[in-house]
Order: C-alpha cells, then structure tokens, then sequence
C-alpha cells in the first residue's frame, strides 16, 4: 500500500521517500490517538456525572450545551481550517484544548466547568475532524486521496476498538474519572504523531499537480460560492437521512442486550462495539479503492444499503449474540461512509478553497440527524416498541439509500 | 536523519510548552471559581452565624451519606448500576430508587425503578456500596422508569416479605 501511495507522489516530486513514509505514518497514528478522544467524550460522561452525585437535570443541560456547541461550531470550525495556513498548527490546538477539556472534567465536575469543557471539546472536535482531512488531502496527490482516507478510517476504527477497550477496563478496574485522565494523557502521543508529519511533505491542494485536470478557474479570493453547489447539499441531505436512522439504532439495540442477556450483557454490548470497528479497520482501504475504481455512487449504496437491512433484521432477531453479528454490517456502513465523505467533499470542492468549510456543512447535517435520530426512536420506542423503532429507522435508511440512488450525482473525475 | 530528529524534538518542545500554558490557564481558572463555595464553608463552620433562633447540629461524618450516584449491588456482589433519583411520597418517606442499570461505557443502560426496602444501607466497612436484596435477572426485563404522567413501575421485593399491593410493579399500557 505505501509503495503505491509513493510510486503516485512520486508525480509532485516529493523530497524523499523515507521522509514521505514517516509522515504517513504519523497520520496513521494521529488518526489512531485522535479516535480514542471521542470514547470518553460519549455515553460515558454521563455515567460519569451521576457517579459524582450530579443530578440527570444537570447532566442533560452539561450534554445539551456540549450538542448545541458541536452543531454551531461545524461550519465556522471547517472555515477556520481553510482560512489558516498551517493545519497542522490547527490540528495541534485542537488537541491540546481537547486534553484541557478531559482534565476539566475529571478534576473539576462543576456544572458550569463541565459545560466550558463540553463547549471547548465540540469545537475543538469541529477543528481536528477538518484539519486531519486537509493535511490527509496535502499529503497525497488527488488520485492516492480515497487510499489515503482509506488508511485513516482504517486507524480510527483500530483506535475505537481499542479506545473501548482500554477505558472500558479503566472504567470498571480503576475509577470512571481515571477514563478522562486517560484520555487526556494519550493527548500527548497524538501530538508526537502531529510532529511526524513533515512540513516538507504537505503540498497546497491549490498548487495544481502535474497530470491532474482543475475543472473550474481559480476563485480570486476566499468565497462562499461554493457552498452552493447543489451537490454539496444533495449529500449533506442524504448523510444527514442516513444519520437520523443510523445514530438511534446501538443505544436502542444495547438496551434490548441489557433487558435479554445475563450478567454476560455487558461484554455483548463491548463486542457490539467493538465488532464492526474491526469490520471498519478491515475494509477501509478496499472502500478508499473501490471509489476510485467503480465510482463513488455505487459504493455509496452498498454502504448505505446496510442500514435498511440492519433495521429490518434488529426488528426480527432478539438473540443479543445474533445482535453483535448484525452489527457487523455497521462496521461496512461506517466504512463506506469514513471514506467517501471525505472524498466525495473534495470531488466537489475541488480548486475552490473551501474543502474543509463544506466538510464542516457535511458535519452540521449529519449532526442534525444524530440528534433527531434519538429523540425520535426514543418516542417510537415508547409508544410502539422497540421492534417499530428498528423498522423506522431501517424505513428512513432505505429513504436515504433511495436519496443517493436517485439524486446524488457520480462526483469522480474522470480523466 | 538527525537534524530531523531535531526538529521533531523542538517543535514537540514548543507544543508541550503550549500545553503547559493551557494547563494553567485551566487550573487557575478552575482553582478561581472553586474558591468562593469553599471559603464560604469553612467561615460557616468555624464561627456560627446568627441562625434567628434555629439551632445547629453536627452529625458524624460515617453516619450520614449522599445517594445520589452511589453504587448498588446484587447480594451475590454483582454491580448493577448507580442510584440517579429516590422518589419519595407526599408523606416525605422515601419510596423508591432509580438506578442506571447496566450497560458498557454509558451505551444500553435502562432506567429502572425499585422498592426502597430493598436497598441496604450496610455502614461497615463498604460505606459507598448499598446492596440489595434482589438479583440482576429480576431486575433487567422490568419496564423503564420515565418521565411521564403514566403510573411508575417500581420492581419490588421477591416473595418472602409480605405482600404490599400499592408497592407492586405496574405494568404500564403498551
């Protein structure tokens, strides 16, 4: 895979090869230590908050607040990592305010210190997520990037199982604050892994490469014309969809686990987490290269197809060993879409400057449907079932597949 | 190779300083809001305030104990889950607890209601640990507690003490 990745650089006249491998593999790293930020920062916090005697109200404004900053902060963070010259530099605050953010919240659990840190981590979050992908599309020339994004799902799902894992273990061995001290040391391995990466070997994507084809004139300066683009909407459309019925169907799926299973529940549940990480880790890179060869759309479906058949078959199956094997076919899902988002964002941005500014509109729509998504089959769930709530969710996942099928536009170049 | 190595070690110098900086920042900002509450206490219990008539008391500290976020376990030993919310009745007595039952890392845990006499308070030497006397098997298919103006099913006490019908679990109309 390197040689490859380095036989195609060789085009833009990289520096040297030994350099070249050590930068990508600190953004393997990088991309290994920054997935395991987003562990402590989920569910668990609130486990957390109620072991420190907090109230559920205060917990749920601490969260709500921490939401609200992570949709606000998608755009103007994805525009802050176009307007700056250095991403590395962006990626680098970024983590050191998420470590401050995991010390706040394992010294300090004050409500309002809890809600600055929740703030902090979502727009930090808003800036790292962006400026990975910018410094990913520098390092490689365009026709390596869906190999390139291939490698970094590849890490992120190694380092979410792992991340899993290990705090799961600190959690239930030490203490549930030692999880956000944790999290807060492997801050510092993420930051080495950021110096790997060479400046030398980051070249502007404004700079066109030889062999490489820029569609539309360069813009003078900044603008927002790119936003426009009814491609860019069609997706964020259509990932936002695929979110409103994706994001509800762990939480409901693991409650059924605790309400069947024995005291072995709590392990099913690691493994429905850990599983497809490791689907995720094992296909990536055939994702990165079946964009390239067979074309964004179709394997666009394929990923999002998995969604209706995953509702349809939770709304069946109730055995919670059956549960961790259809969660497999989440880790195929989350796969497709670690890579093409990326990909198709930087099909359609191409030349225009505003690469991780419309990752950050990707980001705004698929958080919208995150947090619809629970809220929704919460109510469903209640009223209904928890059979219903998987079959509407699998029933919006085949809308969001129809979507694609039917809007979304093949985005590759074609030479 | 070495003037890389180099670099790497200044700019990862320039990085730990930065993160030093912020640090700081945090303690200091944290060690400023943490301020006020605490001095506030400690003048309380130093000099009693004019309390207009009201008298003082103070417990032992081993004798008293917050519930909020306490742990429960099964009498076998089996963690179940931390105590969210006690619901108590219009007579002050308390009636129930809710714990966060189960789940791995926060993902899966359900809400679930049971009977105050189940709960121990065992004073010994496992003062953060309240035991109760039922089982994780009977506990994890009861309905959710929720929010709601429906009747609150409240899982109680197995069979040998004597039954108490307004203490029973109501299964809600779904």
């Amino acid at each position: 895979m390197i040689t490859r990745s380095l036989q195609l650089s060789g085009l833009r006249t990289r520096p040297n090869p030994t350099a070249m491998t050590r930068s990508q593999r600190g953004l393997d790293w990088l991309n290994f230590f920054v997935a395991n930020f987003q562990t402590g920062f989920g569910p668990f916090i609130s486990v957390y908050l109620t072991g420190v005697g907090w109230t559920q109200g205060a917990i749920g404004a601490a969260l709500s607040a921490g939401t609200v900053a992570g949709m606000v902060s998608q755009v103007p963070g994805g525009a802050l990592v176009d307007g700056l010259r250095s991403k590395r530099a962006a990626a680098a605050a970024a983590i050191i305010a998420i470590m401050a953010s995991a010390l706040l919240i394992a010294l300090w659990p004050a409500l309002l210190l809890i809600s600055l840190a929740e703030i902090l981590h979502a727009f930090a979050s808003s800036v790292l997520g962006p400026a990975i992908a910018a410094l990913s599309l520098a390092l490689v020339d365009p026709s390596a990037f869906g190999e390139r994004l291939g490698r970094n799902a590849r890490f992120l799902a190694i380092g979410n199982a792992f991340a899993a894992g290990l705090m799961g273990t600190f959690g239930y061995y030490i203490s549930d604050r030692a999880v956000f001290l944790l999290t807060a040391a492997l801050a510092l391995p993420a930051l080495a892994a950021l110096q790997m990466i060479r400046d030398a070997d980051l070249v502007s994507p404004k700079t066109p490469a030889k062999g490489v084809l820029i569609a539309q004139e360069q813009p003078k300066g900044w603008s927002w014309r790119f936003l426009r683009d009814r491609r860019l909407l069609t997706y964020s459309a259509c990932a936002s969809l695929f979110q409103f019925g994706n994001a509800a169907m762990l939480p409901i799926a693991a409650g059924m686990v605790t309400k069947r299973a024995g005291s072995e529940a709590e392990l099913v549940i690691a493994a429905c987490i850990v599983a497809p990480q490791i689907v995720t880790a094992a296909i990536s890179p055939w994702a990165g290269r079946a964009a390239e060869e067979y074309g964004r759309r179709r394997v666009l479906l394929l990923g999002f197809s998995m969604l209706p058949l995953r509702g349809m078959l939770f709304a069946g199956i109730s055995d919670p060993y059956l549960i961790i094997v259809i969660q497999l076919l989440d880790g195929l899902s989350a796969a497709v879409i670690g890579v093409l988002t990326p990909l198709i964002v930087a099909d359609i941005t191409r030349g225009s400057g505003g690469y991780t500014t419309s990752l950050g509109v990707v980001g705004l729509a698929v958080g919208t449907g995150a947090t619809l998504s629970t809220t929704a089959a919460g109510l469903v769930a209640d009223y209904f079932g928890g059979a219903a709530a998987f079959l509407s969710l699998g029933a919006v996942g085949l809308g969001a597949t129809l979507l694609v099928l039917i809007l979304m536009p093949e985005t590759k170049y074609r030479a | 190779m070495m003037r890389i190595q180099g670099r790497w070690l200044k700019g990862l110098r320039l990085q730990l300083a930065g993160i030093a900086t912020v640090v700081a920042a945090a303690i200091i900002l944290s060690a400023a809001l943490a301020q006020t509450p605490s001095t506030a206490r400690t003048e309380e219990a130093s000099s009693p305030p004019a309390l207009n008539g009201a008298s003082l008391d103070y417990f032992p500290r081993d004798h008293l104990f917050r519930i909020l976020g306490k742990e429960v376990m099964s009498a076998k030993g089996e963690g179940m889950g931390r105590i969210t919310d006690v619901l108590f009745d219009e007579k002050g007595q308390p009636r129930a607890a809710v714990i966060d039952f189960g789940g791995f890392l926060g993902v899966g845990t359900r809400k679930i209601a049971i009977i105050w006499s189940v709960l121990h308070f065992d004073l010994g030497e496992k003062k953060n640990v309240i035991a109760l006397d039922i089982g994780r098997d009977q506990l994890k298919a009861a309905p959710e507690y929720k929010d709601s103006d429906k009747p609150i099913p409240v899982v109680a006490q197995p069979q040998p003490q004597p039954p108490a019908p307004n203490e029973a679990p109501v299964q809600p109309g779904h």
